[in-house]
């Protein structure tokens, strides 16, 4: 099993290379796209969370392929407008020709407009937010020129087991740790759509003001009272009878994930992953600082080397992998922030 | 103008008035749980011929034992030569049916693939917002933060879908697509250029939907799938926040709002709308 980190600068890349990562991915917004469509995001992300210039992506290209290591570039907004598919075209090519090994896509219709020898030798990996849950959905994107699929956090062991079974002859890849979010991403209208978060920075002169450069999907005045994103809100609920559209007590406090549920793990699947035959496992979060990175890919690849290197039961591994996490992370893991509950679910029957 | 009206459950027939509707739309769209049997299937499709309605299957996104359960139900209508729409909100299930069910159905592109910007917050970008005030912690001096609501092209690109696009519907005629489905969004829609036939859903619009259905139970906290109670047939939530302009549903494993702003008020009906869906309850 190859593991996947996420860069978004040259030095980032060699310390992760050096930790022996197998393929990064990262994001690529030229300059020239915000020029054209200022409000609107390339991937799902602000501009800093991407390389702006080519001559900074070609860097990490180098330093990865230095290392022995694939580099994946994300172009995977949710969809585009008309008028925004030739200029996504323009930087998948760019990209390729900088040497990219790969692209991360979530919108069909990027995956049908984009030249098939230009894909030649290229990993096509359609991304969760394509929501991929089933082999006739797999059979879909390898049609479109799919040659890897994510498989969403959502499916159980179970049901990635029976994905893969279906057809081997694809690759398959599976989020193990960071970022835990509670929606399907592909069917989910908060956080994401629009451009990602805005942020406030400070100009020459002192005064703070919105950078609405980096996305406007939230307006100041809700962001400066501490919005965090649709599914990290805290709610007011009220219970409402189905019988007779009557409320039953008063609102109380909601929140989607409880205050724990921030960063997620699903390092006790490796045992299954391997098994079915998992390609890559990635781990999230573009914006985590570079010791939390090398942290997580650590973490990671320690314990994949126990499997790679001995046969250990799956009791065993997991008992090994709850040690490990305490020692790496500071901190017992806990099920509510488990990516892959289903593992346990399995071992109580 | 076509009317439509969906029920997911025998007890939803009642809503339905003869007079009113001209198509009744059966089925789960949001949860493979909830995919209806054979025998509740056959009642609505009788129900259906009884008071001269069309009828169009509604499907879910789907796991492959969701897709098991959907084939049999796919099996029943072709066995039984019975020609309706089934609305696709899978890939998946789109696949399927052209591999295995080719010319039994008129599949219809469902409002999960048709994807439009669906955040209830969205008002609050496009609408010009009032000043707020920040005061720094250190210097105690006071800024204030000026919203500037986006131009033109933002706007529309918030209302588009990429369903517009014309090498998808090229690619999706050729799985026999002729109709697409649509939110009734609250920021008002453009859709200029779609070739399809266009539904609209009323008055609630999907927002989010997880497989962790967060219904309460501690079952479904920590283990979120496979503890299904089908507490959404039960009882739905209202939820609010002082950061979310519109008041959320909850219901099973999806969230909507309501738009309060009818077809004509938002200009559906100069989209070249043909159809409404409407749903009498908070769908699930």
């Amino acid at each position: 099993m190859r593991i996947k980190a996420p860069v978004i600068n040259s030095e980032e890349t060699r310390r992760l290379c050096e930790l022996g990562v197998d393929e990064v991915f990262c994001g690529f917004e030229p300059s020239y796209w915000r020029r054209k469509f200022k409000y609107f995001s390339v991937s799902q992300r602000p501009s800093f969370s991407s390389f702006t210039r080519a001559s900074d992506l070609q860097e990490t290209i180098n330093v990865a392929h230095r290392h022995g290591t694939k580099v994946h570039v994300a172009v995977n907004a949710f969809f585009y407008l008309k008028e925004q598919y030739d200029l996504a075209e323009r930087i998948i090519k760019n990209a390729l020709e900088m040497g990219a090994d790969g692209l991360i896509v979530a919108d069909a219709v990027l995956l049908l407009k984009l030249n098939k020898t230009l894909l030649k030798n290229t990993d096509v990996i359609v991304g969760c937010d394509a929501v991929v849950l089933n082999s006739a959905a797999v059979r879909f994107y390898k049609n479109l020129g799919a040659t890897r699929i994510v498989l969403p956090r959502s499916m159980t062991i179970a049901e990635m087991r029976e994905t893969i079974f279906h057809d081997p002859s694809m690759e398959y890849e599976a989020f193990i740790i960071n970022d835990l979010c509670f929606f399907e991403d592909g069917l989910c209208a908060f956080c994401k759509e629009g451009s990602g978060g805005a942020g406030l920075k400070r100009n020459a002169g002192g005064h703070e003001k919105m950078d609405l450069f980096s996305g406007p999907i939230i307006a100041p005045s809700i962001l400066m009272r501490g919005y965090l994103g649709g599914c990290r809100d805290r709610f007011q609920q009220q219970e409402i009878s189905c019988k007779d559209d009557q409320g039953s007590g008063p609102a109380r406090p909601f929140y989607f994930w409880d205050k724990k549920h921030i960063q997620g793990c699903g390092a006790c699947a490796l045992h299954d992953f391997m098994k079915m035959g998992m390609t890559s496992l990635k781990i999230l979060d573009r914006k985590l600082p570079i010791e939390e990175k090398v942290r997580a890919v650590r973490f990671i690849k320690k314990c994949s080397e126990w499997l790679r290197r001995c046969s250990m039961d799956k009791r065993t591994y997991v008992a090994r992998c709850k040690a490990l996490f305490k020692k790496t992370f500071g901190a017992q893991c806990d099920l509510y922030d488990c990516y892959y509950p289903s593992v346990f679910l399995k071992e109580k029957k | 103008m076509e009317k439509a009206i969906h029920i997911s459950h025998p007890q939803g027939l009642k809503y339905f008035d003869g007079g009113k509707y001209q198509r009744l739309y059966w089925g789960a769209e949001f949860c493979q749980n909830l995919i209806p049997d054979e025998k509740d299937t056959a009642k609505a499709v009788a129900f259906a011929l009884k008071n001269h309605a069309a009828f169009s299957l509604m499907t879910p996104f789907v796991t492959d034992q969701g897709l098991g359960k959907l084939d049999r139900l796919f099996s029943y209508f072709k066995k039984n030569k019975i020609t309706c729409e089934v609305i696709v909100n899978d890939w998946g299930v789109l696949e399927h049916l052209r591999s295995g069910f080719d010319q039994c159905f008129e599949p219809v592109l469902g409002r999960l693939l048709v994807r439009q910007q669906r955040d209830p917050s969205l008002t609050t970008v496009l609408e010009q917002q009032p000043p707020y005030a920040v005061k720094d912690k250190k210097t105690g001096k006071l800024s204030l933060i000026i919203h500037r609501p986006p131009g033109e092209l933002y706007r529309r690109g918030m209302m588009a879908s990429y369903i517009s696009s014309r090498p998808l519907q090229d690619f999706l005629s050729g799985f026999g697509i002729e109709r697409i489905e649509l939110n009734h969004v609250i920021q008002g829609l453009y859709l200029r250029g779609i070739k399809f036939k266009k539904s609209i859903y009323t008055p609630f619009v999907h927002v989010s939907t997880t497989r962790f259905c967060p219904m309460e139970s501690k079952v479904q906290k920590i283990y979120r799938i496979g503890g299904c109670r089908k507490e959404c047939q039960r009882h739905f939530f209202k939820l609010r926040s002082k950061n979310i302009p519109l008041t959320l549903f909850k219901r099973g494993n999806t969230l909507f709002y309501k738009n309060p702003w009818g077809i004509q008020a938002s200009g559906g009906s100069d989209c070249g709308i043909d159809r409404v869906v409407y749903q009498p309850e908070l769908p699930f």
